[in-house]
């Protein structure tokens, strides 16, 4: 099927961000623990900004603040540039869950608390511009004014208080202040709400990208500090008004509109964008089915539940009698990412109907074609990882599989005793949100014996994993010629030595289709 | 690595360089070379009481404690404001007093451009039917670019006075 335009287009912009930064410090891949740290920013520089504010003289207390050349300067447009990286990262990390379709399902909660996440974002962004009360302050207010008096909310039309009659009293600063402060503690509710779907909800970006982030804003805010822009006159025409345009994009078309265009036209866009769940729901025949888990091979060893991402495997009574829990899924939750297949040493669970036993007869399937040598590489991979392309530029045999978080780690195994010299298993960037903590798993599967894990008796000096995404074919490139040399040099081991256990696997036969089937229904 | 770091620098730059110019790239909301008339106030119009008596089966229809015998409505006075600058055809438009019953008071808000300069500014602001307050203005303002002249009622009510974004109340 042919990919959406939308996810064309952000796989040509992770690739161009992978080659520039490298996907482990892709700032598009941590988009959206990066706006709750700039959140988090805004928060501390807020703190020190209200120590100076006063209602009472609100365009006086911000000039004297912005005045403070060693803090008030710097800390004013770190609070102002956090605010607005803010709603760049969210408004990527929506186009991401937009573009890769994780909008629908379990995830419709963390789609619809996101939009008024940012909605609150937007609104905490404008009572903060009001209470420096320059021209752009004015321009808000007086825009906001106009919008809001179209509604049946007021007993008095609150746009009489702008025309310049009196100054401005402090109780609309106070109330300003109130809600700038007031909307962002509601926003620590709302965010857990926005992660209540998520087992581990990573909260913060990896290092380099927070550190990078943080002290690229606060080099624009030392550098390029905010000035003030001319006080708000009631009774003057604002001009050459230094807009935010992150904030104000709405601004010019909104002033040209009557307000209840703007409602309608805003209704409009907000109803559209809290539909995306429905509307982008497959088809019932397109739907991915959950996971299943099949009961009878199941040992209730828990393991699945700890590995799911989505808190979607819970312990019940086992039926029947036998005694002990079993692993269940709950099909509401689940979003059929397929880690948990992964994670199941019996090989009990399958996922997009494959499980583990279905991906060692691929591996049969393969060793049957392909019959690799001892100095040979299998590159094991996804598609998303463009290994493929990759392999055959390297000249390594490549095997497909779904999801390398959904691997089993047997597929290792059987792969080298089916002949192989050496697996080099190629995963995505855990945070580019498809395949939630699959690379972590499949590494401690491999390496640090986290169950389903690699027997011990594989050799790992034979066995590889690498993170290499889209746009990062050197990466992908140097270490499969790496790896292919330690393999090469592997393959002098005297032959007496090495156990071939390709005809042992070819004569062990997959069990009946029926079988299968019958298991995982 | 050593071909990627350049690169980003770069690319983290101009993503600052953009942050940081859309954060208060300049924007000017309306054409600076006119003055702006405004016209705002508050009027607290005569309450058109129409009272009626109930009938009999009304009252009976009612609880005890509602059997009152007039039914009476508090809607204010609805007002016309004519507006006429430099003696050119009026702008009329019909004020309706707030509220969903229409017994709150009628707010004024209109705007209109005005070309630097002096203009005669009439107003005349009257209750739609009937007799009642009424306000008027007529009065020359020097309209000058960027500047509001807001006609607004005196701190009593009673009167329109102008006030100058020129710099205070207008002589």
């Amino acid at each position: 099927m042919e990919p959406r335009a939308s996810f064309r287009a952000l796989a040509r912009l992770d690739a161009a961000a992978n080659r520039v930064f490298s996907s482990r410090a892709n700032p598009l891949y941590h988009s959206g623990a990066l706006t709750v740290a700039l959140l988090g920013v805004l928060i501390l520089t807020g703190l020190y900004l209200l120590l100076f504010y006063r209602i009472g003289a609100p365009y006086a207390s911000v000039d004297a603040i912005t005045a403070q050349s060693w803090g008030g300067r710097w800390i004013r447009g770190l609070h102002r540039f956090a605010s607005d990286a803010a709603v760049v990262a969210a408004a990527v990390h929506a186009f991401r869950l937009y573009a890769q379709r994780r909008t629908w399902g379990p995830r419709a909660l963390a789609w619809v608390s996101g939009l008024v996440l940012l909605a609150v974002i937007f609104v905490s962004g404008w009572t903060g511009y009001v209470l420096v009360w320059d021209n752009h302050a004015q321009l808000l207010a007086v825009e906001g004014a106009r919008l809001m008096d179209a509604l049946p909310l007021f007993a008095e039309p609150i746009g009489r208080a702008f025309v310049g009659e009196r100054s401005m009293p402090n109780g609309f600063f106070f109330l300003n202040l109130f809600a700038h402060i007031a909307l962002p503690t509601a926003m620590g509710a709302l965010l857990w709400v926005h992660v209540a779907r998520v087992a581990r909800p990573v909260l913060l970006p990896a290092r380099p990208v927070l550190v990078g982030t943080l002290g690229a804003l606060l080099l624009l805010a030392l550098l390029w500090p905010i000035g003030m822009a001319p006080e708000a006159d009631l009774l003057r025409l604002p001009e050459n008004v230094p807009t935010d345009w992150f904030f104000a994009f709405w601004l010019p078309f909104t002033r040209m509109l009557p307000a209840w265009s703007v409602w309608l036209a805003g209704l409009g866009l907000g109803g559209l964008l809290v539909a995306v769940p429905w509307l982008t729901r497959p088809r019932a025949e397109e739907l991915p089915a959950p996971a299943v888990v099949d009961e009878r091979t199941c040992t209730g060893c828990e393991q699945c539940v700890h590995d799911c991402p989505y808190d979607a495997i819970a312990m019940v009574a086992r039926a029947g009698e036998r005694a002990g829990q079993v692993a269940r899924v709950q099909t509401e939750l689940c979003t059929s990412c397929g880690i948990c297949v992964g994670s199941c040493p019996p090989m009990a669970i399958s996922a997009l109907a494959v499980s583990g036993r279905e991906q060692l007869a691929e591996v049969r399937k393969f060793l049957a074609e392909e019959e690799p040598g001892e100095r040979d590489v299998v590159v094991v991979g996804c598609a998303w990882s463009g290994a493929r392309t990759e392999a055959e530029r390297t000249g390594a045999r490549f095997m497909p599989v779904p999801c390398v978080g959904a691997m089993h780690s047997s597929t290792v195994e059987f792969l080298l005793r089916g002949g192989a010299g050496g697996v080099l298993v190629v995963g995505c960037p855990e945070h580019d949100g498809r395949t939630r903590e699959g690379l972590t798993w499949t590494e401690e599967r491999l390496f640090q014996g986290r169950p389903a894990d690699l027997k011990a008796r594989v050799d790992r000096r034979r066995v590889r994993l690498v993170q290499a995404a889209l746009g990062e074919r050197a990466v992908f490139h140097d270490a499969a010629l790496a790896f292919g040399a330690e393999i090469e040099a592997l393959a002098s081991v005297p032959e007496e030595e090495r156990v071939n256990v390709l005809e042992m696997c070819r004569r062990v036969e997959p069990p009946p289709t029926t079988e299968r089937q019958e298991k995982t229904g | 690595m050593t071909r990627r770091h350049p690169l980003a620098v770069l690319v983290s730059a101009l993503a600052l360089l953009a942050l940081g110019w859309l954060s208060r790239a300049p924007y000017t909301p309306g054409a600076a070379d006119h003055g702006l008339l405004r016209l705002s106030w508050r009027h607290v119009g005569q309450p058109a009481e129409v009272c009626r008596q109930r009938t009999q089966e009304e009252l009976d229809a009612l609880p005890v404690h509602m059997r009152t015998p007039e039914d009476c409505q508090r809607r204010r006075t609805d007002y016309l404001l004519v507006l006429r600058v430099d003696g050119g055809g009026p702008d009329s438009a019909l004020i309706l007093p707030e509220g969903a019953r229409g017994d709150r008071p009628v707010y004024v808000l209109r705007e209109r451009p005005l070309a630097p300069g002096e203009h005669l500014v009439e107003i005349h602001f009257a209750p739609a039917a009937g007799e009642g307050d009424t306000l008027t203005f007529a009065r020359t303002v020097h309209a000058r670019p960027g500047a509001i002249e807001l006609i607004t009622t005196a701190p009593d009510g009673g009167t329109l006075v102008h006030l100058s974004g020129a710099g205070g109340q207008a002589p």
